[in-house]
């Protein structure tokens, strides 16, 4: 097998699903970086006349909705709060899975029997159900979100990260730091996160594409940041107008399928260049 | 043989007992969470009530508010619905006027309903379209059906819902986009059946087509992996026919995975359940969920979720027993 880094790399490259992904993300995130410059002023204000169809007034190029608010323009925008959110609750899951599965893991015992009540806990309640909870508990906000949906994800990645650490603690280099003194705190960040992160990330393109879809149904409910525009409130303002103007709940869920397709084709090709025995499968 | 059969139902009563046994700290803490959480919500019921008398004085607010037990401290509220709780009372919804635990019931059957069907049709449809890739795998076939299972992944169900709608209500007028059946028609026996069954088409198909492609996905490599061990070898070179061999020898093992997936992801079409009921005005437990946040109706919710997760936990334990029985070499523990 070639060493670690150059083989992953050039599987990766070869796979063509993935490329497209990884290029598609990067360029999705860089309209929502310069969406203020690309398209400045506020996009939840009016900006012509309401039910302009895509493609027949040169000003709007993919129309306008229910209030005359510009359609390409709130999709640019709301590309930000879909990003944010798959990103900042995806680091949250990583994290605090990470931190809580290496603790059930290594210590075993009751701290594993207590970590594992909570995964089963989480695991239990529907997400969406306990992401409407939080939202309604809470103000709904940017932050709100980001933490029901962070909540709700961890157990993955705390299950996953629990097992590879149990596998792990009873190997040679495990103890061998140990019997040279090392503390705990430092066998698990220096010796076992690293031997974990591959499967991690995997996991966190995975999480990243479910954020970002449980995003989108909670602001489609009416239960988002009522402030910021995103493709689920975009969605959920067009369907009052379905019947005579489909195309406003149509496009910007365009725009959540491209994002949702590229993350998982990204989650594909990491998992299929880190584990390349299991790629043929 | 009896006395064998007598010794396995015990076995099968000691198992569940120990399973919900075990499940009640779980449960008892979702309670826990969820009834401070909602405690912390801005707003209760009183102020949806006054509200929509127009606004009340602060007197009859603090009246009603004693009236609801709302005045007590914290703690104490949560002590009684704990005791409440042990009866399967689940408290008082205001909104709706009625004792939560019943309004809850009557809409479990429409949800299981929805669901049930949905996994049908995406167990069906799935292992069908799972097979046939697995069989033409590297072809076109498998290529297109590929293609169809990560689109399926990718793309939101309440979106899929609304377009469904736009194509097959509004533009072809198909099939009806609202309700679980006609209420202008007092329609009886098979007629009420096949109104009921038109209405079930696009939710039932909305829900269903992430099912379907996480299906697909898994029967297709489950029959690729399995078709490659010894047991296939043999059955082959025994002499039986291909058709037999994939339906009683590989799909059957192809299944495995299938039952676990179906009983992980129960929570999550708890959820989706949510948004496409509430999308096609369905009468389940879900459309009530959104009914229940726009009324600061908190008790219903907290019922909902409460309900809504001992529905998972039932799911898991079916799971087990399915899985048992279609393995026999894994025995309940």
């Amino acid at each position: 097998m070639t060493s670690g880094w150059t083989g992953f790399a050039r599987r990766f490259s070869h796979n063509s699903a993935a490329m497209f992904g990884l290029v598609t993300i990067v360029l999705i995130a860089m309209i929502s970086i310069l969406a203020n410059v690309i398209f400045p002023g506020d996009p939840l204000s009016i900006a012509g006349a309401p039910f302009i169809w895509p493609g027949t007034e040169s000003a709007f190029p993919l129309g306008t909705d229910v209030l005359g608010r510009d359609i390409l323009t709130g999709i640019v925008h709301g590309s930000r709060v879909s990003l944010i959110v798959g990103l900042t609750a995806t680091l949250f899951a990583v994290l605090l899975g990470m931190t809580l599965g290496a603790l059930a893991g290594y210590f075993g015992g009751w701290v594993d029997a207590a970590i594992m009540r909570l995964v089963e806990l989480f695991q239990t309640m529907p997400s969406l159900i306990f992401t409407i909870v939080v939202m309604v508990s809470l103000t709904p906000s940017l932050p709100t979100i980001v933490l029901a949906i962070g909540l709700t994800s961890w157990p993955q990645v705390a299950r996953l990260v629990r097992v590879e650490v149990l596998k792990l603690r009873e190997a040679e280099f495990i103890l061998a730091a140990e019997v040279i003194g090392g503390s705990n705190t430092r066998i698990i960040l220096t010796h076992l996160f690293p031997n974990v992160a591959s499967i991690v990330v995997v996991t966190a393109s995975i999480i990243a594409a479910h954020a970002i879809l449980l995003e989108a149904a909670i602001s489609f409910l009416g239960l988002g940041d009522p402030n910021m525009i995103s493709w689920g409130s975009m969605i959920g303002s067009g369907k009052e107008a379905l019947r005579s103007a489909w195309y406003m709940a149509a496009l910007p869920g365009v725009a959540i399928f491209v994002t949702v397709l590229s993350l998982s084709a990204l989650g594909n090709g990491l998992n299929d260049a880190v584990h390349p025995h299991g790629a043929h499968k | 043989m009896s006395a064998a059969g007598a010794s396995s139902g015990f076995r099968l009563l000691g198992y569940l007992t120990r399973r919900l046994i075990h499940v009640i700290p779980t449960m008892l803490l979702i309670v826990g969470v969820n009834f401070f959480l909602l405690k912390m919500a801005p707003g209760d019921v009183v102020d949806v009530l006054t509200g929509e008398a127009g606004g009340a004085t602060p007197e009859v607010a603090a009246m009603l508010r004693q009236q609801f037990g709302l005045d007590q401290p914290i703690w104490l509220q949560f002590m009684k619905y704990m005791g409440n709780l042990l009866t399967l009372n689940l408290g008082y919804s205001v909104g709706y006027n009625d004792f939560v635990t019943p309004i809850i019931f009557e809409r479990i059957p429409a949800s299981l309903l929805l669901m049930g069907a949905s996994i049908l049709i995406a167990v069906i449809i799935g292992v069908l379209l799972g097979v046939i890739a697995a069989a033409r795998r590297g072809t076109w076939v498998d290529n297109v059906i590929n293609i169809m299972a990560v689109w399926g992944f990718a793309m939101p169900l309440f979106w899929l819902a609304l377009m469904l709608i736009v194509l097959f209500s509004l533009t072809l007028r198909w099939f009806p986009a609202s309700g679980m059946y006609n209420v202008y028609q007092n329609l009886h026996g098979w007629a009420y059946v096949r109104d009921v069954a038109a209405h079930m088409v696009l939710p039932v198909f909305s829900l269903a087509v992430y099912y379907l492609a996480i299906f697909s996905r898994i029967t297709r490599s489950a029959m690729i992996e399995v078709s490659g061990q010894d047991f296939i070898r043999f059955a082959r070179a025994k002499g039986l026919s291909p058709q037999r061999i994939t339906i009683r020898h590989v799909l059957r093992n192809a299944l495995l995975p299938i039952v676990t997936i179906t009983g992980l992801q129960l929570g999550a079409m708890l959820g989706g359940s949510v948004v496409i009921e509430t999308i096609f005005a369905w009468p389940g437990m879900g459309r009530l969920a959104f009914d229940a946040i726009f009324r600061r109706d908190l008790n219903l919710l907290l019922g909902i979720l409460f309900i809504s997760s001992f529905l998972v936990i039932i799911a898991n334990i079916v799971t087990d027993l399915v899985y048992a029985w279609l393995d026999p070499r894994i025995e309940l523990k």
